[in-house]
């Protein structure tokens, strides 16, 4: 199920935590969380909207301190097999730019962007984050437009 | 660049690379590192050595002086009591502090109500601690030490009643516990108080958006 899912928690630990170091050991963390709560998934909600509450609860109650990063977007963390294997650069270097621009969104706006870019229904999006269908209906176009400027300016480097 | 191509481009990244059971299982063998976690690991930790010391203590005064001061035994027993209900309820508070499976929203007001009743239950046992351990060492002094009222006011003496001295020493000791209780909220909020607020923040960033 983890390695079915495994792509979510990546992205989470990678945009709720800048550090490589730091997202090893928050997809270490939601994997072990999610592993404990196994026993209690009683299938009323779909396993790929209770392992977004379990890595967003995860992810957002960690209050420990961070470590104090200047948000950079870093490119020499690519393993040496994948420059071989006709590795993506430019799409990787955009991505980077995606990710540097949306975590500079405050921890909800994080997740609702995570979730609109993912594809999820209002309805999940409800039952994942607690906030109305409605309210997020309303508020998703003045994300939209931050995001919007946000990846313009990461694009561009202003901002 | 617009939305739709954020989409596909969100949506083309590789997922985690493809890991063997072998990697899935080593990770599982390692222990949570929660703030939670290693919270109830500390206070399991506390326990052991609280409970090792208050032992070691008691055991000592019941063997030596020949029994003259096995009261000090029963206080430290009755300590150890006191820190295992003590431990029990701080325990509960932090099991109780997270719903991991349950939405962000919810999530977040249960954890900041159970800090908050953690933090103020801390706070007041803290400050009672002191407080009644002052009373038990004042009171088995004035029993078992003789002729200490004739060099020190707080204690009672031939011209000095129990009640008397007791009101002379309730000074120095309201004093002690006011100035511990100052310096547990401080320790407190240095320890909870900034991940207190964290927690509110984004709480009110989720009532925002929800109002």
């Amino acid at each position: 199920m983890i390695r079915i899912h495994g792509g979510i928690i990546h992205k989470i630990s990678r945009l709720y935590r800048h550090e490589e170091e730091d997202q090893k050991d928050l997809f270490q963390e939601i994997v072990i969380q999610v592993w404990k709560s196994w026993p209690q998934y009683r299938g009323d909600a779909k396993i790929s909207t209770w392992i977004y509450r379990i890595a967003l609860n995860t992810a957002i109650g960690d209050f420990r301190k961070k470590k104090r990063t200047v948000e950079t977007v870093s490119f020499d963390h690519e393993p040496p097999e994948l420059v071989e294997t006709g590795y993506d650069f430019e799409k990787e270097e955009q991505l980077g730019q995606l990710y540097a621009a949306i975590r500079r969104l405050n921890e909800i706006d994080r997740a609702i962007v995570m979730l609109y870019l993912e594809e999820r229904s209002y309805e999940e999006m409800e039952e994942i984050l607690g906030i109305s269908q409605g309210n997020l209906r309303v508020k998703m176009n003045r994300i939209k437009e931050k995001l919007r400027n946000l990846t313009k300016a990461a694009i561009h480097g202003t901002g | 660049m617009e939305l739709d191509s954020l989409k596909e481009l969100w949506n083309s990244q590789a997922t985690e690379p493809e890991r063997d059971e072998e990697y899935y299982r080593a990770l599982l063998n390692m222990r949570s590192n929660s703030p939670i976690a290693r919270m109830q690991r500390n206070l399991l930790f506390e326990l052991v050595v609280v409970l090792l010391l208050y032992g070691g203590v008691a055991i000592f005064y019941f063997v030596a002086f020949a029994g003259v001061w096995t009261i000090v035994s029963w206080i430290y027993i009755a300590l150890g009591a006191f820190y295992i209900v003590y431990f029990y309820r701080k325990y509960k508070l932090l099991s109780q502090m997270q719903c991991i499976t349950c939405h962000v929203k919810s999530n977040l007001r249960r954890m900041i109500e159970s800090l908050e009743k953690f933090v103020r239950f801390y706070l007041f046992s803290g400050t009672v601690m002191v407080f009644v351990l002052f009373w038990f060492f004042w009171f088995m002094l004035a029993i078992n030490v003789p002729h200490l009222g004739d060099k020190s006011v707080f204690f009672p003496s031939s011209s000095r009643s129990y009640w008397q001295a007791g009101a002379t020493a309730a000074f120095p000791i309201l004093v002690i516990t006011g100035i511990s209780h100052l310096l547990t909220k401080w320790t407190i909020n240095k320890l909870y108080g900034r991940h207190i607020r964290k927690l509110q923040e984004i709480l009110s960033q989720m009532e925002m958006l929800d109002s």
